[in-house]
């Protein structure tokens, strides 16, 4: 399972989402689904990209239609920590303002 | 390498895609096994055979490309790696992919760029996944330009490539990942700024996770390029993708048509563009004014006159680039070369042609049950229209033939570079001398004879020649020979493989066929019997195993092909002066011109190409009197048999009966057969027997007359043999 839900203890309704292995095309329908379900719940998300190992741009996309979605619904997300591939695919696509991330992450 | 040589490539690789995808869309059950195991061998096999045909052309970009595939194919077969719908789809795309590469190598493109480059680099990229490599793409080979850095602020709306980038629904889906678009562009300038269009995206709900909403602004800095060449880029996404791009320095009217086609609206294209350094503020303020007036335009003087004044903005502003006019004509005047090319062959389906001479022979057939109605009438009028229809018949039968016919000199100039490679390998000196490469024989029969062919001569290559120096020293030319022949001789197609080498070593075969145990000791065989002992299953005389020849199968298969096309094989040899190989193949498989005979009660057909003369059986011959059924034909030998005893037939010796002997000759052999009565010619429609005959020796068909009845083929090769046996046998006894 790519992606793992949990909830931030400390923080009430702050979501920490947490995607790992594959952001690709072939596993981008079953963490969209996932993903669903949760948007609904908090109002705060945390997302954690550290354990991707491949990204593509189905990958990208859905980060932006999620950060698409949560603005519409005037709900937060956060990149917190993003791995080398996601670092150079964001890059690629000149998306870092876009999550606070800057230049040098 | 040849036009041709490289046509036989095409239209075999042609071939051995539809095969490759037919395999790949048969694997649409991944749960059945066994089912999957053979579909995957035979797409490792296909692969294979395209990647080794390509070597021959040193078509390096599909070698290259094909390999990848054949090898994660290889960890498939071996179970290393376990099959999957993603994986097959890959495949397809592979294959699809391979069909371009393979056209592009063969008009002459030697390195691929643009867009095939990219679509390379993107589905080796996948596919090395599999074999647990990493990518191949190396940020090392990104083109760096010279004042980037000053580049970036000055005169940004001037100098840049804007490209535009809306892409398909399905582009992800169909693996045109855009960021492989997006990274070859860095290999041709230096993508000074990428907006990503996100604007696409439906709500979350809607929203397809695998499907493409995106779309890019770019602004590329690329002073060398031409439209072409980043055209070229999107050349394999052109259907999954919608690319607008435009020039540096371009009017600000192209902006305009720009803003006007793109889907978002305009402002906010407005913003884009002046965030990609496209334009200036004040020229958005001034585009977006224009666009008004323009509006206004259409408005006032109504649609026709907008169009219009759209084009002469499209024209004035050199929309069309001066090389795009070119490349456009190029392309056109190929066409129009294709198109002379196609007026000259067409290719059809092969099963088409099939019917059509199925469809002669039945023709055949039912014009002889009418010459007989016809003969029974005996009315003039009616006899000259049926010799016209037979003549018209005739010419129909040859040509519908002939159209299966092809020369086999494209099959022996394949072979060229077979004999360069391979005796360079060995370290020998070797020239292919090829004669008759004119001869036509029937197009099945050419493909079904290049395996056997090729082993041949990698045979006369591997064991015949010697080493040069080997060859000195028994003073012949340090340059081996290897002849390829082809000539027609009384029906058949003969095809001659000689090399001047060191021959057949009859003693070793000996003792190797005693050493397997093919032969028992102090066996007394003929020359001809020992040289067929190399036709036999598992046996070889090489004493190591070359990558060539030496393990022993082989000859047993081509011995194999050959009989089962109804031709034989024969080897002479002398040993230190070389050895031959003559192959015999019947000239036509379906419908020959015969010779009817009646034996008894019935009524057989000899292949009339064969038949040299017919004589009357004669007293004077010498016949059965000397109790061997040999005569003596103007001083030859000549066995003989009567049909009517091997037919089991009543034999006609009643006062006033003639005996009738027909002399046929095939493959350098003489033989007479006894018949009771010469009917004459006959258009005959070769019918294959049943499975109840298929070891029946000396019949090789059967036909049906005018009249309805059935006529047994004589499978004349097999019938001389089994005279000239039969007569060898008597021989035997007569002297015991």
């Amino acid at each position: 399972m790519p992606l793992k839900i949990s909830q931030d203890s400390i923080v009430k309704g702050l979501c920490k989402l947490t995607i790992e292995e594959d952001m690709t095309i072939y596993s981008i329908n079953e963490i969209k689904n996932d993903l669903s379900r949760e948007i609904e719940l908090y109002q705060k998300f945390d997302l954690d990209l550290s354990g991707v190992e491949e990204i593509d741009t189905a990958g990208i996309q859905l980060i932006l239609a999620l950060r698409r979605e949560l603005i519409s619904k005037s709900k937060e997300l956060e990149i917190s920590a993003v791995s080398d591939v996601v670092t150079k695919l964001f890059k690629n696509y000149s998306i870092n303002s876009l999550f606070n991330l800057g230049d040098n992450v | 390498m040849t036009n041709e040589g490289l046509q036989v490539f095409s239209d075999e690789a042609e071939d051995l895609l539809l095969v490759a995808e037919k395999a790949l869309l048969g694997l649409d059950d991944l749960s059945n096994k066994a089912e999957t195991a053979e579909g995957v061998n035979d797409l490792f096999r296909t692969f294979h055979t395209i990647k080794g045909a390509a070597g021959l052309f040193a078509l390096d970009s599909v070698v290259e490309f094909t390999h990848v595939v054949e090898s994660v194919l290889g960890d498939i077969r071996d179970g290393t790696l376990p099959l999957d719908k993603e994986l097959v789809s890959l495949f397809l795309l592979s294959r699809d992919h391979l069909e371009v590469l393979v056209e592009s190598a063969l008009n002459g493109v030697v390195d691929i760029s643009g867009a095939i480059k990219t679509t390379d680099d993107a589905l080796i990229e996948r596919l090395n996944k599999y074999l647990g490599l990493d990518s191949v793409l190396d940020d090392s080979t990104t083109p760096t330009i010279e004042n980037t850095e000053q580049g970036n602020n000055e005169e940004v709306e001037n100098q840049n490539w804007h490209i535009s980038l809306r892409y398909g629904i399905h582009a992800l889906r169909n693996g045109m990942d855009p960021i492989s678009f997006i990274s070859y562009l860095n290999k041709i300038g230096v993508i000074k700024s990428i907006i990503i269009m996100g604007d696409a995206i439906p709500i979350w709900s809607e929203f397809e996770a695998e499907n493409c909403y995106l779309g890019f602004e770019i602004a590329l800095y690329a002073p060398n390029s031409n439209k072409a060449e980043i055209e070229d880029v999107f050349e394999f996404v052109q259907d999954d993708c919608k690319i607008r791009i435009l020039p540096p320095h371009s009017h600000i009217e192209r902006y305009i048509q720009l803003i006007e086609q793109l889907p978002e609206t305009d402002l906010r294209l407005g913003d884009i563009l002046l965030a990609c350094g496209a334009l200036t503020k004040l020229e958005i303020d001034g585009v977006l004014n224009i666009q008004d007036v323009m509006i206004d335009d259409v408005t006032v003087r109504g649609d026709n006159t907008a169009i219009s004044r759209l084009g002469n903005i499209a024209v004035e502003q050199k929309v069309v680039d001066q090389t795009i006019i070119d490349a456009a004509i190029n392309k056109q005047t190929t066409n129009k070369l294709n198109r002379n090319n196609e007026q000259q062959t067409i290719r059809v389906n092969a099963g088409k042609l099939e019917n059509l001479v199925n469809l002669v022979g039945e023709l055949v057939i039912g014009t002889a049950n009418a010459e007989t109605s016809a003969i029974g009438l005996a009315d003039p009028k009616m006899n000259e229209a049926m010799e016209n229809l037979l003549r018209l018949v005739e010419e129909v039968r040859d040509t519908a033939l002939g159209l299966r016919m092809m020369p086999i000199g494209e099959t022996f100039s394949r072979f060229n570079r077979v004999v360069r490679e391979v005796s360079r390998d060995l370290g020998k000196e070797i020239d292919l001398c090829i004669s008759g490469e004119d001869t036509e024989l029937d197009k099945t029969l050419i493909e079904k004879i290049g395996d056997p062919l090729m082993h041949l001569v990698r045979n006369a290559i591997d064991h015949g020649v010697e080493l040069p120096e080997e060859r000195i020293a028994l003073g012949k030319p340090a340059k081996g020979i290897v002849n390829l022949d082809a000539f027609h001789e009384s029906g058949s197609i003969v095809i001659r493989i000689k090399d001047d080498g060191r021959g057949l070593q009859k003693e070793k075969l000996l003792s190797k066929a005693l050493q397997n145990g093919l032969i028992q000791e102090g066996q007394q065989l003929t020359d001809q019997e020992i040289y067929q002992l190399i036709f036999t299953a598992g046996f070889s005389t090489a004493d190591q195993v070359s990558n060539l020849s030496g393990r022993g199968v082989g000859m047993d298969v081509v011995r194999t092909n050959i009989e089962s096309l109804r031709g034989t094989i024969e080897i002479t040899s002398e040993q230190g002066i070389g050895s031959s190989i003559t192959i015999r193949l019947p000239l036509t498989l379906a419908i020959i011109d015969g010779f009817q005979i009646r034996v008894g009660d019935g009524k057989y057909i000899v292949p009339l190409d064969i038949i040299e003369e017919c004589l009357e059986l004669d007293v004077s011959l010498g016949g059965e009197s000397n109790g061997a059924n040999y005569l003596n034909l103007r001083g030859e030998i000549l066995p003989f048999m009567y049909l009517s005893e091997l037919f089991g037939e009543q034999r006609n010796t009643s006062e006033g009966h003639r005996d009738d002997i027909i002399v046929v000759q095939c493959g350098g052999k003489k033989a007479g057969f006894v018949v009771d009565e010469l009917l004459g010619e006959h258009q005959t429609v070769i019918k294959p027997l049943g499975e109840i005959f298929k070891n029946l020796k000396g019949i090789s068909g059967a036909t049906i007359l005018g009249s309805g009845e059935v006529a047994m083929v004589i499978d004349t090769p097999a019938m001389i043999n089994l005279v000239i046996n039969a007569g060898n046998e008597q021989s035997v006894t007569s002297t015991l």
